[in-house]
């Protein structure tokens, strides 16, 4: 801060710049608290997350399924009306109660894929970034392999392939090809870290490699994760509709918002409602999660506050 | 500069095995009977299936395998799908609508994205930019196919001013539509990332002294400001014309442009594995060729990349 600006003594009075004992995370709170956006994103993950988890209090199960004779084939394709909020479908069921209970294996799918991810690309990084050398060039062609292959393509072999029932495989695609970007991540900000003064003077005091990267290395890569991690959760919420969509992704008897929009398709013209709803309610989602993942990134990013 | 096309040429190497293995791998590896895999669970007659026994090698060891099917791509081999067409014949017929599908979708992304970047950048906190930023974002969450679906829907069926689907009406008409829907999701990046850019470069010293100096706006957007600020712009820009080819499976499939990815999209219905990995495989590496190239082109246009 070699030109301190009116801005930066007021953050200073503030205390936000001063050291306060909060940590990193402490501080990112204090400044997510104040960003409208945040609000904003985190209301809509909330309102899907009760979706993803009591459906059975916002619609009627029954209403999903002919099996248990709540969808009429009478009542096929009807417009949006005061009884079928979002309309009907071709088989006659309740759009608005597809939606709802379609929630939960979209969401549950990018919660699964970004976990997994997220780890196997931290300690992929980890020990690429730490060990260099050989271990190093090894798993850096690894890395260079994967990101040869683009995700939908690799997807679409290994779903021709092997047709798991439900979500997982749709979650087996995401774990084995979406790790490449966290890896890359955390092996840069590894190395980076590991020719820092305090790495330096751990080690000097006879810290072994594992406590050094857990304890001194990986905290500087927490942020960063966080951030990819909570956009990948929305990007994967998407992969797996496109998935659905190709007729690769969740089969039936399990429906997701992927795969209504795929069963929309051949009707999309006369009855348009079958595939916007489920469509809104995933870009909405796929939006919170790009919206928040921005604003956390902001709030942990102690350069951009300054900045401001 | 041949040191550095030596040693980028070099890195291809492993990653081409590495790919195209993995492809193989996805398809071949996994648990479960890989002729039942191939002919996805359906009645497939006996001399098919002899026939899938021979073309995949799948009396020999894994990794003999592999090699056989490599010497197949190198010699123009990719197999025959159930009615005995050749792969490879399907993909050179098919290959250039998908090119020029493709590049059609690429002028759109750098010219608007660029150009609209630019302009919110200008701009900067006014009307246009917000709008421009928010616009990106909500492209940037809705997936591509319900895109493609809405944008049929309104400008092919309701206001009828492009053909609804197929290429009978030759370019560019039959191909604005799918080109723009394509495009759409990249048009939002490279408009994010030219006005982030842009924006930085607008505030360094050496854009201050040239305003300083009474230098007419236009010149020194034109020589300091873009030239500076374009550069990781054409990086994306050029990473993403592969990835493009790769995208349009679905673009294809519901806009029924007789490309790679229409195929695709209907071999996968189908269940027809065999032209799927074929095609997948010569997709990618397409994709790697092509990224290949861009890096070369990048070591002519910019000195500093060489030297690296």
């Amino acid at each position: 801060m070699s030109d301190p600006t009116p801005a930066a003594e007021l953050s200073l009075v503030s205390g936000s710049v001063t050291p306060t004992g909060r940590g990193l995370l402490g501080d990112a709170w204090l400044d997510l608290r104040r960003s409208p956006i945040f609000w904003v994103s985190a209301t809509l993950i909330i309102l899907v997350l009760l979706l993803v988890l009591v459906p059975g209090l916002i619609a009627d199960a029954e209403k999903t399924s002919s099996l248990t004779g709540g969808c009429q084939l009478s009542d096929s394709l009807q417009a949006p009306s005061a009884e079928h909020w979002f309309g009907t479908d071709q088989q006659g069921c309740d759009v608005y109660a597809l939606t709802v209970f379609g929630a939960r294996p979209s969401v549950t799918v990018g919660v699964i894929g970004a976990v997994t991810t997220t780890l196997i690309g931290v300690l992929i990084g980890v020990t690429a970034g730490y060990f260099g050398r050989w271990v190093d060039a090894v798993l850096s062609r690894i890395v260079d392999i994967f990101y040869g292959l683009p995700l939908i393509l690799g997807g679409i072999v290994l779903l021709t392939a092997v047709r798991l029932p439900g979500i997982w495989g749709v979650v087996l695609v995401l774990t084995l090809l979406g790790w490449v970007p966290a890896a890359r991540l955390v092996r840069s900000t590894t190395i980076e870290g590991k020719n820092q003064d305090y790495t330096l003077a751990a080690r000097a005091l006879g810290a072994g490699a594992g406590r050094i990267m857990f304890r001194h290395i990986l905290p500087n890569a927490v942020g960063p994760s966080i951030v990819l991690a909570v956009i990948s959760l929305g990007a994967f919420i998407a992969v797996e509709a496109t998935f659905s969509f190709l007729g690769l992704g969740i089969q039936p008897p399990v429906f997701s918002w992927g795969t209504m929009i795929s069963d929309a398709q051949s009707v999309f013209f006369q009855a348009p409602w079958t595939l916007l709803f489920p469509a809104a309610f995933l870009s909405i989602t796929v939006l919170a999660f790009i919206l928040l993942g921005d604003a956390v990134r902001d709030a942990l990013d102690p350069k951009a506050r300054r900045g401001r | 500069m041949s040191r550095y096309a030596a040693r980028r040429g070099l890195q291809f190497v492993p990653v081409f095995f590495g790919t195209t293995f993995l492809v193989y791998f996805l398809m071949f590896a996994l648990p479960g009977d890989p002729l039942a895999n191939l002919s996805a669970g359906k009645q497939a007659n006996p001399a098919y299936l002899a026939y899938l026994q021979e073309q995949f090698n799948l009396d020999d060891p894994f990794f003999i395998q592999y090699l056989k099917y490599l010497g197949g791509i190198f010699t123009g081999d990719l197999g025959q799908t159930f009615r005995g067409q050749s792969v490879a014949e399907i993909f050179v017929e098919r290959f250039p609508v998908t090119l020029k599908l493709a590049l059609t979708a690429f002028v759109f992304e750098a010219i608007l994205g660029v150009g609209i970047g630019v302009w919110a950048a200008l701009r900067k906190g006014r009307f246009i930019d917000n709008l421009s930023l928010a616009g990106s974002l909500i492209l940037i969450s809705i997936p591509v196919f319900v895109l493609g679906y809405v944008a049929q829907w309104v400008f092919g069926v309701k206001l009828g001013w492009f053909p609804v689907a197929g290429i009978s009406d030759g370019w560019p008409m039959a191909y604005i539509l799918p080109a723009i829907v394509l495009a759409a999701l990249s048009l939002a990046y490279v408009l994010r990332l030219t006005r982030q850019s842009l924006l930085e470069t607008i505030n360094s010293d050496y854009v201050r002294t040239a305003r300083a100096k009474g230098l007419p706006p236009w010149t020194i957007l034109r020589k300091y400001g873009l030239r500076n600020s374009l550069i990781p712009v054409v990086t994306f820009l050029g990473a993403d014309l592969a990835a493009l080819m790769g995208g349009a499976v679905v673009i294809e499939g519901i806009f029924n442009v007789p490309g790679i990815g229409q195929q695709l999209y209907s071999s996968i219905r189908l269940g027809e594995a065999v032209v799927v990995v074929g095609l997948v495989t010569a997709l990618v590496i397409i994709y790697l060729v092509v990224n290949l190239l861009v890096d070369l082109l990048y070591g002519v246009l910019d000195p500093r990349i060489r030297y690296e």
